[in-house]
């Protein structure tokens, strides 16, 4: 379990890299039209609620994507040492 | 400041640049017709025509249409703002390696050029996507189709950046390893 726990850190820590698309997607997809005047629009927020929900989405699926990939890197490992085959 | 401006000017130049582009670009797609976004509609219509196996047609005024299919690629389908956001997250991202005005030339037309290529598969997936759920490939049983779409196109581009930003850092780093050796 506390392995689990300590991938999960350094997986989240690793996603540092996603600031920078997640930023400017939201730049693009929010800010510009908010800077145009957009707000003043209905279903302005309501777009932008499922466009920050997406971003969660997006960060939460590649998280568990590469715990997935730790988990079967470490039971590749595993069978290595325990002599399983290559 | 003005040592720190000097050190860095061919970075900050090349974020001046990116930014008017992506302003720029903005306003321009507001206003363009089909004819006008032709350069990045054209393409992707003959994508999704092979993708899909659909047969889009150029009708002006109106943009690329399969009355077979009943779907228009019309200018909103562009993707513009997703090769906006791409340019700018690949410069962005290659800042880094731009310490030089050569250096700034060549990293800012490859991250247009890695911008425009990722931008027509990107879009072509996100199109085949909304004609399988338009024609009822994808069952999607009472949702309104409308916020699947919108989810859809969210869920389509955020992923294509995030790959496509990865797949530039992974190429850089492969780049200074090369260079290393």
């Amino acid at each position: 379990m506390q392995w689990l726990v300590d991938r999960l850190c350094a997986r989240v820590s690793r996603l540092r890299w996603m600031a920078v698309p997640l930023a400017v997607y939201l730049a693009i997809t929010l800010g510009l039209p908010l800077a145009n005047g957009a707000a003043v629009r209905s279903g302005f927020v309501h777009h932008a609620g499922w466009v920050v929900a997406g971003c969660a989405a997006i960060a939460i699926c590649i998280l568990i994507g590469g715990i997935a990939i730790d988990i079967i890197r470490g039971i590749l490992k595993l069978r290595h040492h325990l002599g399983g085959p290559s | 400041m003005t040592a720190f401006v000097r050190a860095h000017r061919w970075q900050i130049a090349a974020l001046v640049v990116a930014v008017c582009v992506v302003v720029a670009g903005k306003q321009y797609y507001r206003a363009a017709s089909a004819g006008e976004l032709g350069w990045i509609l054209a393409p992707t219509a003959r994508l999704v025509s092979a993708v899909t196996g659909g047969h889009f047609v150029y009708e002006a005024g109106v943009g690329w249409v399969d009355r077979d299919a009943t779907f228009i690629i019309a200018p909103a389908c562009a993707g513009v703002n997703f090769a906006m956001a791409a340019f700018l997250a690949l410069t962005l991202g290659g800042l880094a390696g731009m310490r030089t005005g050569r250096a700034a030339a060549v990293r800012l037309a490859g991250a247009a050029a890695m911008a425009y290529g990722a931008t027509l598969v990107v879009n072509t997936l996100r199109i085949a996507l909304a004609i399988a759920l338009h024609q009822g490939t994808i069952d999607l049983g009472g949702i309104d189709h409308g916020e699947v779409h919108r989810v859809e196109g969210i869920l389509v581009y955020l992923g294509g950046l995030c790959a496509l930003y990865a797949f530039a850092g992974m190429l850089e780093r492969r780049g200074r390893h090369a260079v290393a050796r």
